[in-house]
């Protein structure tokens, strides 16, 4: 499992006791000089994946002659099939982490994220609804990420209002509403499956694992307008969600617009969940693994991290479509089943530990 | 009470044959119809559509998940069905039970042709089960006729474009030699792999059959036209297939051999009548 | 001190939760440095009446005046910049870390993608400082004691230097050292900046301690409100808390002294 750097150090209790004076020790709070260094060392991080993900793949490419010759088939390896999938996963892999970190802070949970709060399967669903309906009765190709968006509206605004007892966010009620909402979206979509011809199924299973295969220069192009307007949204809202983090009474007290705050999260989250799934079906864990890696490394301190998880996601998610494609070249397996195969593991031993720690708000 | 339906059943049948007859796979439904036991069928699964009488008979599920009560209450004399795993418990129930059970082969031309011949037997239509053979065998002998000094083309098969998931075994993969072509996909242990595209755009080859042109009018063309360096793409020799009968392994693999000899080698054929192979052009 | 004019003004408020009535008609004033302190048996509506100073629960009726202007019609930020608030909170879901916490305070004078910068950290450094935490400062939020956490609490109201600071009670968790320690503090404050104080307490003799003014709540509406030995006198305090009780005086400080007189 190759991803963002867990190298960061983790402050050392002799330096905390002597306070932040002390000259050499890192401050314990975000300075502009942790900022700039982090998120330079994740860019760097990020290009050398990105290369190396360019330059292996399942066959190999003569640079010279792809680059000298557009029509070799070198060209189109590398720039009709390598280089879209290696952006595409780029961007979705920083959706899903920004999302992951900012529905962290949102309901005041470590362990949600798209998948595990039921977002990503509602999304899926949203989506291959239109896609059968539009297989039937035509329309625009920009109904797809639309349905998703909308379905995943609907799933965040339904998970986060049945999560809560007696107005405050339980996080074991929030998490369990989530498992019921993932077997239910995953229960219509098996509906939408039966209800279809043999051919179209395979195509729905397909969402449900999540892959990378073949993506257009559009779809990225179209994916990462939404995920950039969802992150700079975002980002106007980091602060607020350190503030958020401590409960909506303390983040209104200290001058939070909670409700206006929380709408902007919930939309924003919704249009980056429904942009990503649409065009790569539901990858999960991405949003869990990443944030928490990063916030046990660089400090909880959503100004930071909301940009740390978009680097930091892009380059995890585009190491693990690399080992999707190589694993058994010249056949491949989809880049869902790699992150799963991570996050599973991930996501226990972090339940397990947040369950002794008490997670409680 | 059910075990008096059953016995009864079982005792009006002629020996050796089977009156009430239970298919579970659109394959085996077109065989027994084409060995003449289509009289005898009562049930068939909801994905039989062939021959064109069966869409009146009563469906009993999928051959993923046959429908338990439904078989039970055609009150049948022979099930037959697929020799595959994904309905094991079902079949064991149907088996528990005491139902008559036929399972065929269907992952080569091998186990085709014992189908046929199984369910000729079974039936009480054994002779009819090996003329079919025989003229199936002629058929194909003709095309591969037909097909002699022809040149090798290199053929990508795919059941569809999302998810990329190519012919690699099987029957399919038997057609294809037959058909004077060599098949990218196979050789890498899986019946359907998935395949990527950069090895497609690297294994270059001169035709793309693509099962998902059928189904999908959005997007085919405009999918496989970012590949510009792949011959198939650049020669317009993206072709689509109709998934009936080619994607059925029964009766009917001499007439898709002849559609997938057409498809990849059409001067050989020119004058001749197509005969059922879909012409969606890239 | 009473007499100069308030910076915080409740007048005939009425609020409560899910249709549920909890206070009735409650008026209340509070001046620049002042200390009022909010009594009253467990349910009284001294938590409500805070909230509702805050601006984080909406009166039903009466209204909320902060320096003069309606609560309900100012900029969250802007509130924030004047009023603080100390509520029941325990935490963070994240380790954030003391320092961090306590720079908190500075959100609402800072705008929406600024860092905080050297003054502000010197602000936080002072808050921290002046309740004992600085060796704390690195450490994460989750792992402190909660005596440490409400300390921490204190510390980021401190450091979001606001005109009124509403305690909810301030002395919870802590020893008498702290607590004894947290009053000497907010005195300093009080006469420094001249911020006011609303605190709820349950501990009376607190009250009587550290109050300049002392409001006695039962079922959501005010028994009394003045000076802390006319307000807790013995007939007030067992008609409100329906116990028996001795008052009596501190021989020390010569503040009132509430003992349980029950048998």
């Amino acid at each position: 499992m190759s991803q963002a750097p867990a190298s960061g150090s983790i402050p050392d209790s002799t330096a905390l006791e002597t306070g932040a004076s002390e000259p050499g020790a890192r401050r314990p709070y975000l300075t502009r000089t942790r900022m700039a260094a982090v998120l330079g060392a994740l860019t760097l991080v990020l290009i050398v994946v990105c290369a190396a993900a360019v330059m292996f793949g399942s066959v190999p490419v003569d640079f010279t002659r792809a680059i000298a010759d557009r029509t070799s088939p070198d060209h189109a390896i590398l720039f009709a099939a390598r280089m879209p999938r290696v952006l595409m996963g780029a961007v979705v892999g920083a959706i899903l982490a920004a999302v992951g970190a900012a529905l962290q802070a949102l309901v005041r949970n470590p362990l949600a994220e798209g998948g595990t709060l039921g977002i990503s399967s509602g999304a899926a669903f949203g989506a291959i609804l239109a896609i059968v309906l539009t297989y039937r009765f035509g329309g625009g190709s920009a109904i797809v990420p639309a349905a998703g968006f909308a379905a995943a509206l609907i799933s965040t605004l339904a998970v986060y209002r049945l999560g809560q007892m007696h107005g405050r966010v339980e996080p074991f009620t929030l998490l369990l509403v989530g498992v019921i909402f993932n077997t239910f979206w995953s229960a219509l979509i098996l509906l939408i499956n039966s209800l279809v011809n043999l051919y179209q199924t395979r195509s729905i299973l397909f969402w449900l694992v999540g892959s990378l295969e073949a993506p257009t220069y559009g779809e990225v192009a179209a994916v990462s307008a939404l995920g950039a307007a969802g992150f700079v949204w975002l980002g106007w809202h980091a602060r607020d969600m350190n503030l958020l983090s401590l409960g909506d009474e303390p983040a209104h007290d200290l001058g939070v617009d909670v409700d206006g705050a929380r709408r902007a999260i919930f939309i924003a989250t919704s249009l980056m969940i429904g942009g990503a799934v649409s065009v790569s079906g539901m990858i999960g864990f991405v949003g869990l693994i990443v944030p928490h890696i990063l916030r046990l490394a660089f400090g909880a301190d959503h100004r930071l991290l909301l940009p740390a998880s978009f680097l930091g996601g892009a380059a995890f998610l585009v190491a693990a479509d690399l080992a999707a494609r190589v694993a058994i070249a010249p056949a491949e397996i989809p880049v869902g089943v790699i992150t799963a195969l991570c996050g599973g593991p991930f996501f226990i031993y972090l339940l397990r530990r947040e369950g002794h720690r008490g997670i409680a708000v | 009470m059910l075990t008096l339906i059953l016995c009864l059943g079982a005792a009006r049948a002629e020996p050796g044959s089977a009156q009430r007859i239970v298919s579970l796979a659109p394959s085996t439904t077109e065989t027994l119809f084409a060995v003449g036991a289509g009289p005898q069928v009562v049930g068939v699964s909801q994905y039989c559509d062939y021959p064109p009488q069966v869409l009146r008979l009563p469906k009993v599920g999928s051959f993923l998940t046959p429908n338990l009560e439904a078989i039970v209450g055609l009150r049948p004399t022979l099930i037959v069905g697929l020799d595959t795993s994904a309905n094991d418990r079902e079949i064991r129930a149907l088996q528990r039970m005491g139902y008559r059970m036929l399972l065929v082969n269907d992952d080569s031309l091998e186990g085709i042709e014992d189908g046929i011949r199984n369910i000729g037997v079974q039936t009480g239509h054994g002779a009819q089960a090996r003329r079919l053979i025989e003229s199936m065998r002629t058929k194909m002998a003709a095309v591969r006729e037909r097909l002699k000094g022809a040149p090798k083309r290199k053929v990508l098969m795919v059941v569809g474009h999302d998810p990329l998931v190519a012919v690699g075994g099987g029957y399919l993969n038997q057609l294809l030699q037959m058909a004077d072509c060599v098949n990218i996909g196979a050789g890498f242990g899986s019946q359907w792999p998935r395949l990527s595209m950069e090895y497609i755009i690297a294994a270059a080859p001169d035709v793309i059959l693509d099962g998902q042109m059928g189904t999908d009018p959005a997007t085919p063309s405009g999918f496989w036209s970012r590949y510009r360096t792949i011959p198939a793409v650049r020669n317009h020799r993206v072709l689509g297939y109709d998934q009936n009968p080619v994607l059925r392994p029964g009766p009917r693999v001499a007439q898709t051999l002849r559609i997938l000899a057409e498809l990849t080698h059409p001067a050989l054929f020119a004058g001749t009548a197509p005969r059922g192979g879909a012409g969606a052009r890239l | 001190m009473s007499a100069a004019k308030p910076v915080l003004t409740a007048r005939g408020v009425e609020a409560g939760y899910h249709g549920r009535k909890v206070l009735q008609q409650v008026s209340l004033e509070v001046a620049r440095g002042e200390l009022l302190a909010i009594v009253g048996p467990n349910g009284a509506g001294k938590s409500t009446l805070l909230k509702v100073l805050s601006g984080a629960l909406r009166t039903w009726a009466g209204a909320v005046e902060l320096e003069g202007r309606a609560l309900k019609n100012m900029d969250r930020r802007d509130v924030a910049r004047r009023l603080a608030t100390l509520g029941q909170e325990s935490g963070s879901a994240f380790a954030f870390t003391v320092m961090e916490m306590v720079l908190m305070g500075r959100a609402p004078h800072l705008g929406a993608m600024r860092l905080e910068g050297r003054r502000d950290v010197d602000i936080a450094q002072q808050a921290l400082r002046s309740f004992d935490l600085l060796p704390l400062a690195a450490r994460p939020i989750n792992e402190i004691s909660g005596g440490e956490r409400r300390r921490v609490l204190l510390a980021r109201v401190l450091a979001q230097e606001p005109q009124v600071a509403l305690l909810d009670e301030p002395t919870a968790f802590l020893d008498l050292k702290h607590a004894a320690e947290i009053f000497a503090r907010l005195e300093d404050l009080r006469a420094e900046r001249g911020m006011a104080v609303v605190a709820t307490l349950h501990d009376l003799n607190a009250a009587a301690l550290y109050a300049d003014r002392i409001l006695l709540l039962k079922d959501g509406a005010a028994v009394a409100c003045g000076r802390p030995q006319d307000v807790l006198t013995r007939d007030n305090l067992q008609t409100v808390y329906e116990t028996e009780v001795y008052v009596g005086r501190n021989p020390v400080t010569g503040a009132v002294a509430i003992l349980p007189a029950a048998r």
